[in-house]
């Protein structure tokens, strides 16, 4: 049988034939002079077509074989291969089933004659060109979620970064040192991730660390840090690999979600409240009074009658007195959507002195203010004069016996929030015992028979209401701080 | 008095309640003496002196919510004090506060008898006293 074109090939080669066809590849050889063109049986093989079924031409190839964009590659690759030289090129050609990518090293051997091979490329060339769509769109992917690699090679003890994980440390140039890139993680972060690195060298163990770092454009964000061993057969660590990504966005989520929760469950508490002195305090009170009712009513001795009727009258008044309390928190809720105008601390704060002025002087008092820093603030003015008066009657109050009260109260603004702190040097609270309580409802610290326990309750309403926060610090027999953030100065200015 | 506890305590800061609840024990005949406490500081201090040895109280009737020391606290410093004491103390927890968890901490409390919950009315009353009569009668014997 002929494997070959007998023109093509002298009878002493057919071995050579025989490997050449059995390679699933073609042989073509072509007169420059002539265009006289000869193709071996594997060339119509491998294009899918038995010999002699399409027509053996310079002309045929050029116009029906090869694709039409790929022409210009392969008449330069015919008129330019010098003699002796090798070329190869990549084209599209015409099969059976339709255009597949062939490759073609072509070689002049005499002048005038070029020869060359063909063989199919197609699936190599398909999967090449997936690769690279892959890539753009992995690297698409992982700039849009922010994703950058990173690697350490362990026997080097170097660094290698992606461009994405520069992109996100914000740095022009690679860094190579461990050092280097631990050094852009804040201070409170940096052992952690070289902990983390040097436990995943030792033992392999990964890690996934939410960290913060300082970028090269002094920028602060969260990135996660993420990283497995490569381990070789012996089990050891020989490269670290490992991920960066940007988190910043999803960590500001999750702090204004927190801080969310801060405020519903402060809410919450404030509602827990609520409902203690509902059910508590008035269940007292009203159970007080059908015992006194019942005394009342056993009762044959009229002097004792007397007695006990002295006693209804003050328990409805004070039932009298809580259910106005109840109004009054009631409102602060339903109030905080009013309107809020310029007031100027020291003004308010004057009046508020005007009007305790008996209580201030009877009690020998120093009252004393600065509102220089920050001298005024939009707010709701019935509630900044009764958070003021609650907090300096309060002051007046619980002082101490054996010294003259002094009591100070400035505002400042402080990473752009407004605070307000009250001191005062008077009996103070014992925190430790009544930390927890001392805003709540109907909580008195001190056996004063004016203590209604109703005023510091009311005073972190109005605060909280508005986004607030009212804290306080105390030493008992020293004095007591309360320190006021108004939200930030951007709403309240 | 024959037929009436000897010494009852309330430990309770509300004094409405405190006069109501001494005007109603005089009426009642239920007992002789009762001596009452601000808070349970005053009360343990009471207690844990061993001079006061010879008047200690049959009953304590105990609030929860109460300024210095609360009902509970009084209760842990009860636990210490109770091995020095020369007789057994019933007390009975007494408070507005209708808080689950109270209820089940005094359930599983060896120390408290019972859960009272204000307002107390008189046939309640009656009925602790008598419970805590027959209780002590086969002490007597």
């Amino acid at each position: 049988m002929s494997l070959f074109e007998s023109y093509l090939f002298t009878d002493d080669t057919p071995n050579l034939a025989e490997i050449i066809n059995s390679t699933n590849g073609g042989v073509w050889e072509i007169d420059l002079y002539t265009r006289n063109v000869i193709w071996s049986v594997g060339f119509y093989k491998v294009l899918g077509y038995e010999p002699g079924e399409i027509e053996c031409s310079y002309q045929y190839f050029v116009d029906h074989l090869i694709y039409y964009e790929d022409k210009g590659i392969f008449l330069e690759s015919l008129n330019h291969t010098g003699l002796g030289s090798l070329r190869v090129y990549d084209v599209r050609l015409l099969t059976k089933i339709g255009y597949q990518w062939y490759q073609s090293a072509i070689q002049k051997y005499t002048d005038g004659k070029l020869v060359g091979t063909l063989i199919n490329i197609h699936q190599f060339k398909i999967s090449q060109l997936q690769l690279a769509t892959d890539n753009i769109f992995v690297t698409d992917t992982n700039k849009l979620i922010k994703l950058g690699r990173w690697e350490i090679v362990v026997a080097t003890n170097k660094l290698v970064t992606s461009k994405e994980a520069l992109d996100i440390f914000e740095l022009q140039q690679s860094i190579y040192s461990l050092n280097e890139l631990y050094n852009l993680f804040l201070p409170q972060y940096k052992s952690l991730v070289a902990d983390a690195v040097q436990i995943c060298v030792t033992i392999g163990r990964p890690f996934d660390l939410d960290v913060q770092l300082k970028t090269g454009k002094n920028r602060i964000v969260w990135v996660k840090m993420k990283a497995v061993a490569e381990i070789d057969k012996y089990g050891k660590c020989f490269l670290v690999k490992g991920v960066v990504q940007d988190i910043s966005l999803s960590k500001q989520y999750e702090t204004e979600l927190k801080s969310s929760l801060t405020y519903v469950n402060e809410q919450n508490k404030r509602l827990e409240n609520f409902a203690h002195i509902v059910s508590h305090n008035l269940r007292s009170y009203v159970g007080n009074l059908q015992i006194m009712v019942n005394l009342h009513k056993e009762s044959n001795n009229a002097e004792e009658r007397l007695e006990v009727f002295s006693h209804i009258e003050t328990i409805s008044a004070t039932l009298g007195t809580m259910i106005e309390h109840l109004n009054e928190i009631v409102q602060v809720d339903s109030e905080k959507n009013n309107n809020k105008t310029v007031i100027f601390f020291e003004l308010l704060f004057r009046s508020i002195v005007n009007a305790l002025q008996s209580n201030i002087q009877s009690a020998d008092a120093i009252v004393q203010y600065d509102f220089s820093q920050c001298p005024a603030v939009k707010y709701l003015p019935a509630y900044l004069e009764s958070i003021f008066h609650n907090l300096l009657s309060n002051a007046i109050k619980y002082r101490h016996p054996d010294r003259r009260p002094i009591i100070k109260c400035e505002s400042r603004i402080e990473n752009n929030d407004i605070h307000i702190t009250f001191e005062d040097n008077g009996m103070g609270i014992d925190l430790e015992k009544y930390g927890s309580k001392i805003f709540g409802m109907y909580e008195t610290f001190h056996r004063k028979s004016d203590s209604q326990g109703i005023g510091l309750y009311i005073t972190r309403n109005q605060i909280e209401a508005l986004g607030g926060t009212i804290n306080v610090e105390s030493i008992v027999n020293v004095g007591t701080k309360f320190i006021i953030k108004l939200a930030s100065s951007r709403d309240l200015l | 008095m024959g037929n009436a506890l000897q010494t009852v305590w309330i430990v309770d800061d509300d004094e409405i309640y405190k006069y109501g609840f001494r005007k109603f024990v005089a009426m009642k005949q239920l007992c002789g003496n009762v001596v009452d406490f601000n808070n349970g500081r005053d009360a343990v201090d009471f207690l844990a002196d061993p001079r006061n040895n010879e008047s200690l109280p049959d009953v304590i009737f105990l609030d929860i919510d109460m300024p210095q020391m609360n009902g509970w606290d009084f209760i842990k410093a009860f636990e210490y004090v109770k091995i020095h004491l020369s007789r057994k103390i019933s007390i009975f927890m007494v408070t507005s506060s209708l808080s689950y968890k109270d209820i089940v901490r005094v359930k599983n409390h060896s120390d408290i008898t019972e859960y009272i919950i204000k307002p107390v009315n008189s046939q309640q009353f009656s009925l602790v006293f008598s419970d805590v009569l027959n209780s002590q009668t086969p002490a007597h014997y």
